[in-house]
């Protein structure tokens, strides 16, 4: 019993050096990331992609998306999103690329986000990808929808790609990712970067939102008892 | 969208799910959030999820013979008003929420549209989403 | 305790031994920081995690399911709120309609609940179709009674799922919901339109039937509301031997020898009265039989006949196997007229049928006698005359039909009337050959005079020595062939 004992706390020792000494050499090269300049970070003159060995290769240029997407879900179901309002981080997967298999382990149990930002995860519509094989990989809380018609509207040149659409509704951000920890953390830092630029909320954002219900400054309704 | 001669433009920050149903009849829901997947067919898996500034809306079809009945003698889609919602015109009332239910008939084919609101005391601006929601309806 | 406690506190062998070579590594290296940590970790992911596992669920824990306090929002359901009844209360109306899939309460088929809507009795209505004001509604909004588990609420959702009744164009709010586990078009003024709300599938009340069971099984076969039981009455319960659920027009009794079996109308009435399974007649054996436009059921012991001129009578044990082997209601004696009466001995039983009578004693059985013969046996003071009881069912014959009984025989003769035969000039008459001996049959009554007692027949005489009380038969003429009697 002893000697399992001893045994064990070896094995531990020498597990816990292999992690730590990994730890270490993914933080060195992700400095040397950062330093090189590469990241999901905000341009004023429109997306940086970042791209990992193996991955695809992003677009340059400027992108314009669509105010909503839509596509079929795995029960059958029509579902349309807005892409306004709220930060929407695209992810575009398929069943069968081997480096989207991490993604979809980081998908399947509510995977962290930045704080007020939605994950959705797109495919190839049924004609090109497998319902099946997506019912096995299926997140339990992010919205799946199988749309061609996203992929082209994105101009997504394979798969895995993610797209950062925030509130407004402009594509911030898009490339690949080897991981979904790295994706996460240069995600991370483009809004932070985002952060430090002027908001476009205030007065004239709000007359938009009232303008966008329906009500003017001269609406009856704004003057109504509630 | 478009399902089946059902068609919705989509507002800024609406989420909409449309199906055909057993009966070959569509169910759409459209909702200010997230739709979860199990959902009720008016709602009742979304109510207890909506905020006080949310709202749900729910276009559901009957058979077509129902056209000839007077519960759905009204013509064209309905013009929401906030004097048409009341706290318990819900299906399963919630403190604070409200509803309003119209049935009507549009090009032929016998409809209920649901709306909920999150809260009953922001039924103005409520009511105006709803409305900016069936602006963007066509059914043909 | 979490694995990471249980590693931590150093109170097992395992924790200490794993505590210490961290600690002394710790002392020997300039990480020692990150190698405790590192350790530590490693130890707990090499704990069993079975001890991180959530905590289940609670069960379903009472019988009205989810969602049942009033402030849950849901609306009660009518068996709650109308005695028992399965059904639309008066004053309400079916409004609308949806179901939940794999219901468990249903066998794990879908369950449709159907919305009982108020009227709008109180005022004129106006505005759009669809709900009233609630100023107009036939009821005002609660909850639903005290002391037991379904407090949803009652007439307060101004809600209307549409499919049902569309041609009033407004109702008030819902008054309760029935439930079914058959589609609610085939029992109520309902469209097709299927509306799904699986949120539901598990509410229920303690008035309402119960789980899945041989019984509901049996309901859900006949088509439940829309049967001739109709709506539920209570819940399903246990009795004697086996189990039992009421209905508004019958009853469904289930034992595991016979199987769910119904009774229903005045049948279910009478059985009711004579206290169901627990009762002289025990547990149905049959779902009832049809007879043009009467009934009959059968039961362990017995049976229960009705007819709509006549109303509804069991005959029961040794009576009714004798009229089961008279060929029950379609036979010679047709419907019962009678309960089972006692005799005037006190020890007898008998029945009363349209054309006839049972007679049951228990030294003797149960025999029957057709209409002629038992109208000539009650003149006579039936069980309590001088004939006594039956030996023998009817005989019937080309011209005649003869009953045997303790004290002689009664002969009726077509054409001619019914002759009694007794005692000393019955066994003679039996000696002879009875009706079908050189004798013949009867025609008069017994005569007395200064000769004796003597009784005349077709083809000769009966007379008894009044000194010796013996009985001579004496013929007129050669005999002739007779017919065989016929059973």
């Amino acid at each position: 019993m002893t000697t399992a004992v001893v045994a064990l706390g070896v094995a531990v020792l020498l597990l816990s050096v292999l992690v730590a000494g990994l730890l270490r050499s993914h933080a060195e090269i992700l400095k040397a990331l950062h330093e090189l300049g590469a990241g999901l970070e905000l341009d004023k003159d429109g997306p940086v992609s970042v791209t990992i060995d193996g991955v695809s290769t992003p677009r340059t240029g400027d992108v314009s998306v669509p105010d909503s997407i839509s596509g079929e879900t795995l029960d059958g179901e029509l579902l349309a999103l807005s892409l306004l309002g709220q930060d929407t981080l695209v992810a575009f997967l398929s069943s069968g690329c081997s480096t989207c298999q991490e993604f979809w382990t980081a998908f399947r149990d509510d995977p962290p986000l930045p704080a007020g930002a939605r994950l959705v995860v797109v495919t190839r519509g049924p004609g090109e990808e497998s319902p099946s094989a997506l019912e096995k990989r299926r997140p339990s809380s992010v919205p799946l929808l199988m749309s061609d018609e996203t992929w082209e509207a994105f101009g997504v040149p394979g798969s895995p790609y993610f797209a950062y659409v925030d509130a407004a509704g402009r594509l911030v951000g898009e490339g690949s990712g080897a991981s979904w920890q790295q994706v996460l953390d240069l995600l991370q830092q483009s809004r932070a970067d985002a952060l430090r630029r002027p908001s476009r909320r205030g007065p004239d954002r709000d007359d938009e939102v009232l303008r966008d219900a329906g009500i003017d400054r001269d609406s009856p309704s704004l003057w109504e008892a509630g | 969208m478009r399902l089946s001669g059902v068609s919705l433009a989509l507002p800024a920050g609406w989420q909409a799910a449309a199906r055909r149903n057993e009966s070959g009849h569509v169910v759409l829901h459209a909702a200010t959030i997230a739709l979860p997947r199990s959902r009720g067919d008016f709602g009742s898996d979304v109510a207890p999820l909506l905020g006080a500034d949310d709202v749900f809306c729910s276009l559901f079809e009957y058979d077509r013979a129902s056209i000839e009945t007077v519960l759905f003698s009204a013509r064209g889609l309905p013009v929401v008003r906030p004097s048409d919602f009341a706290v318990g015109a819900l299906q399963r009332s919630r403190p604070g929420q409200s509803g309003a239910q119209f049935f009507f008939t549009q090009a032929g084919r016998p409809f209920c549209l649901f709306a909920i609101l999150g809260s009953h005391g922001r039924r103005v601006a409520g009511a105006a989403r709803v409305n900016t929601l069936v602006r963007g309806m066509a059914i043909a | 305790m979490t694995a990471l406690e249980e590693v931590l506190a150093p109170t097992s062998f395992r924790a200490r031994a794993i505590d210490g070579l961290s600690a002394w590594l710790a002392r020997r290296t300039s990480r020692r920081g990150f190698l405790v940590r590192s350790a530590v970790v490693g130890s707990a992911l090499a704990v069993d995690t079975a001890g991180f596992a959530l905590r289940p669920g609670t069960a379903y824990a009472s019988v009205c399911g989810p969602g049942s306090t009033c402030g849950g929002g849901w609306t009660a359901f009518c068996a709650t709120v109308n005695h028992g009844i399965n059904t639309c209360p008066p004053g309400s109306i079916a409004a609308g309609w949806w179901k939940a899939d794999g219901a468990s309460l249903c066998g794990g088929r879908a369950r449709y609940i159907i919305d009982c809507n108020a009227t709008c009795s109180r005022c004129a209505t106006a505005g759009r179709a669809g709900i009233c004001s609630s100023g107009c509604w036939s009821c005002g909004c609660h909850c639903g009674p005290g002391g037991q588990c379904d407090q949803r609420k009652v007439c307060c959702n101004g809600f209307r799922y549409g499919q049902c009744n569309q041609q009033v164009r407004q109702v008030g709010g819902v008054v309760c919901r029935v439930v079914s586990c058959v589609p609610p078009w085939t029992f109520e003024n309902c469209t097709k339109a299927v509306a799904t709300d699986n949120a539901t599938r598990d509410h229920s009340a303690p008035l309402l039937p119960g789980p899945w069971s041989n019984i509901k099984a049996r309901y859900w076969q006949l088509g439940e509301n829309g049967s001739a039981l109709g709506p539920s009455v209570n819940a399903e319960f246990a009795v004697p031997g086996g189990r039992a659920q009421r209905y508004v027009n019958g009853r469904l009794s289930y034992k595991a020898s016979t199987g769910p079996r119904f009774t229903v109308g005045a049948v279910a009435m009478r059985y009711a009265q004579l206290g169901n399974e627990a009762g002289i007649l025990g547990f149905p054996t049959h779902d009832p039989i049809v007879i043009a436009n009467a009934r009959a059921s059968v039961f362990e012991k017995g049976r229960i006949s009705w007819h709509p001129l006549l109303g509804a009578y069991e005959v029961v044990g040794p009576l009714a196997v004798t009229y089961s082997a008279a060929g029950n209601e379609l036979g010679v004696l047709k419907f019962p007229t009678s309960v089972p009466r006692r005799a005037t001995d006190g020890e007898g039983r008998f029945s009363t049928f349209q054309r006839g009578r049972i007679s049951w004693h228990p030294s003797t059985g149960a025999f029957w006698m057709g209409a002629e013969i038992a109208a000539r046996y009650v003149a006579l003071g039936a069980e309590g005359g001088r004939l006594g009881y039956p030996l023998r069912n009817e005989l019937g014959l080309t011209a005649a039909k003869s009953s045997g009984f303790q004290g002689g025989r009664i002969v009726w003769v077509t054409a001619a009337g019914t002759f009694e035969v007794y005692d000393v000039l019955d066994t003679a008459y039996t000696g002879a050959g009875g009706e079908t001996g050189q004798l013949g049959l009867p025609t008069a009554q017994e005569q007395t005079d200064d000769s004796g007692r003597w009784q005349q027949f077709e083809h000769g005489r009966i007379t008894v020595d009044p000194s010796t009380g013996q009985a001579t038969v004496s013929y007129d003429t050669q005999p002739s062939p007779t017919d065989s009697p016929t059973p």
